[in-house]
């Protein structure tokens, strides 16, 4: 009975010693949390549900009041950025680089050959840039309806119909809500399959292993207190990442920490049994590094970790969802925007722990010390 | 030969890596108290034969008892009374000398103190810096420290002066010697005659595997000279190293 209290409290200590160990490591504290919340920084001031601008070019032949009239009608349209300009060969120029959306030409004649009803419409000719199909629309959306107004105007016609938008109020889904989650999973990737293989690699090159080895402590001892360190710092990185999007990025996710620190324990075990895989069978730097990026590459970019799966071609969506990652992913988004229950999460639950026994098998054939 | 019974003894040791036949049958028996060099060229098996009996590594075929523990049924019990500096290994860079010899202590399941194993190796002034400020004579200072944290019967001490400058591997020998003192025995290599000769007690010769002369270094240097050896040139008083040693004075430059 006091050999194991013995042996626990110094396994404890082997624990807490790899735990210091771990926080005076600047780079493995960049890649669990400064790259994280890097990405959420960089991601987050990007709004992807900004409306539409459209930059157009007017060049106006008319110079009349007639002109003078609509153009300052199309300048109060926000979405629209108005450039009045004298030629339209410059224009026509500056849209084959890219800098401009569209260019309309007001004829010189413009709304003053209108007689009556009967007149032929005059022709309003616009150029558009082929490559900013969404502006251009929106552009000549506003454009038509401008100079339906403008006919209305002369002819003094009454409007049939008047559109009223009421604005209803969303659960303010937001895209940082949606890539919390995923940074979360993606930190715990990084910090236990990198972490590991750093840590063993560097130990074994630098002979720190064999001078373990050569005390009577049990290997199982300081993979213990690896996994331990690792599964400890996993969730508090993921609290801290949580606090972060809450406090700073202003996100609107739901907390629930015991069930975030489940699905972030099983994914951690996942990739720390990789980890001690690919450390098993890697002997140099080269192999252990182009190991590694196999494991985190496709995980990073298909699981969806910043943008849904949806948008995959139908095959890589089949494929994909089978990755960890993926299933991390999508129980962590779960718990934290759907507020989902653990039963309402069965199939990511089971996904995790298939992945769990697969690994740990894995790395238990495949680890070894030199 | 042996003025007790053996702390340590070696009985037809062998290891074959491959087709590389490393030790090749190696007895040899240390007294307690003792200290015993194993010298030899690069290559000779001193470093594997240090492993087999340190448990690092396994043993093909032979006997070894330290303490009257069989090395090969039971590596983990000679490990606990055994300390051992190995060549060229480092230590975790991020843990200060105080916390390594605490972390090394947790390892053997013993309380250490610091303040006083770093007074023993001279290192108190380093007790909070990191393992990677340290100079090469500071940094073998420390392995040893950390050698003696379960206060081992026997020490191993692999070509502990390899790399140093005269000054630290004098201030070496005579760490070895205040260990000697405390009564722990002492396996050494090394390829410098000259440490053999200040150090050990008795010394083994070993090439390509075998041990090919096992004796006290005076002892061996009478049998050559009554074999009829004569030097080159006649030794003089004094050596380069102490022409060096003289100018540059005995101070530690670290």
């Amino acid at each position: 009975m006091e050999q194991y209290r013995k042996t626990l409290v110094h396994t404890l200590k082997i624990t807490m010693y790899s735990m210091k160990m771990f926080f005076r490591d600047r780079t493995a504290i960049f890649f669990s949390l400064f790259l994280p919340i890097l990405i959420m920084s960089i991601f987050g001031v990007i709004n992807f549900d900004e409306e539409v601008n459209v930059n157009m070019a007017i060049i106006d032949e008319a110079n009349n009041q007639a002109s003078e009239q609509f153009i300052n009608g199309l300048s109060d349209v926000e979405a629209l950025k108005i450039i009045e300009a004298e030629s339209l060969d410059t224009e026509l120029q500056v849209i084959e680089d890219g800098n401009l959306d569209m260019a309309v030409v007001l004829p010189k004649d413009f709304g003053t050959s209108v007689k009556d009803q009967n007149t032929r419409p005059q022709e309003i000719k616009t150029y558009y840039n082929e490559e900013s199909a969404t502006s251009v629309s929106v552009g000549t959306t506003i454009l038509n309806q401008a100079l339906d107004g403008f006919t209305h105007q002369v002819f003094n016609v009454p409007y049939l119909f008047e559109l009223k938008s009421e604005p209803v109020a969303s659960k303010g889904f937001s895209y940082v809500d949606y890539l919390i989650p995923g940074v979360i999973g993606m930190g715990i990737m990084f910090m236990s399959t990198m972490g590991v293989v750093g840590v063993i690699v560097t130990w074994r090159e630098q002979g720190i292993l064999r001078r373990l080895l050569a005390t009577p402590i049990h290997p199982s001892t300081i993979i213990t207190s690896q996994v331990v360190t690792r599964l400890t710092i996993s969730v508090l990185q993921a609290f801290i990442i949580l606090g972060l999007g809450i406090l700073v990025f202003d996100a609107n996710i739901m907390v629930n920490l015991p069930l975030t620190a489940l699905f972030v324990v099983m994914g951690a075990i996942i990739f720390l049994s990789f980890g001690f895989a690919i450390s098993g069978v890697a002997n140099s730097q080269n192999t252990v590094m182009a190991l590694t990026n196999i494991v985190i590459m496709p995980q990073l970019f298909l699981s969806g970790l910043f943008f849904p799966r949806d948008g995959f071609p139908q095959i890589l969506q089949d494929v994909s969802k089978y990755l960890p990652l993926s299933y991390l992913n999508d129980a962590l988004r779960g718990v934290m925007i759907d507020g989902s229950t653990l039963s309402a999460l069965r199939p990511e639950v089971i996904g995790l722990s298939v992945w769990i026994l697969v690994t740990f098998f894995a790395a238990t054939k495949m680890f070894r010390w030199e | 030969m042996t003025k007790s019974k053996p702390i340590l003894s070696v009985k037809d040791l062998k290891k074959t890596f491959g087709k590389i036949k490393a030790v090749r049958g190696v007895s040899f028996s240390v007294a307690e108290g003792e200290v015993f060099g194993l010298l030899g060229p690069n290559g000779a098996g001193k470093t594997t034969t240090l492993e087999m009996i340190e448990g690092l590594r396994e043993i093909d075929s032979g006997e070894v008892t330290v303490c009257g523990i069989d090395a090969k049924e039971n590596p983990d019990s000679v490990k606990k009374i055994i300390g051992v500096q190995l060549q060229s290994s480092s230590f975790f860079d991020k843990l200060s000398l105080t916390e390594l010899l605490r972390f090394f202590g947790s390892l053997y399941e013993v309380e250490v103190e610091p303040k006083k194993l770093l007074k023993e190796v001279e290192l108190t002034e380093k007790a909070k810096a990191y393992i990677k400020t340290l100079s090469g004579g500071q940094k073998q200072r420390f392995s040893i420290a950390s050698a003696l944290v379960n206060t081992p019967k026997v020490l191993f001490l692999d070509e502990p002066t390899t790399g140093l400058d005269p000054q630290a591997r004098r201030h070496l020998w005579d760490l070895i010697g205040k260990i000697k003192k405390k009564g722990i025995t002492i396996i050494i290599t090394t390829h410098y005659m000259d440490e053999a000769e200040v150090l050990c007690d008795r010394v083994a010769i070993m090439d390509s595997g075998k041990i090919i002369a096992i004796d006290t270094p005076d002892m061996l240097i009478d049998s050559l000279i009554a074999r009829g050896f004569k030097k080159r040139r006649v030794e003089k008083a004094a050596n380069l190293e102490d022409v060096f040693i003289d100018l540059t004075g005995h101070g530690l430059r670290e």
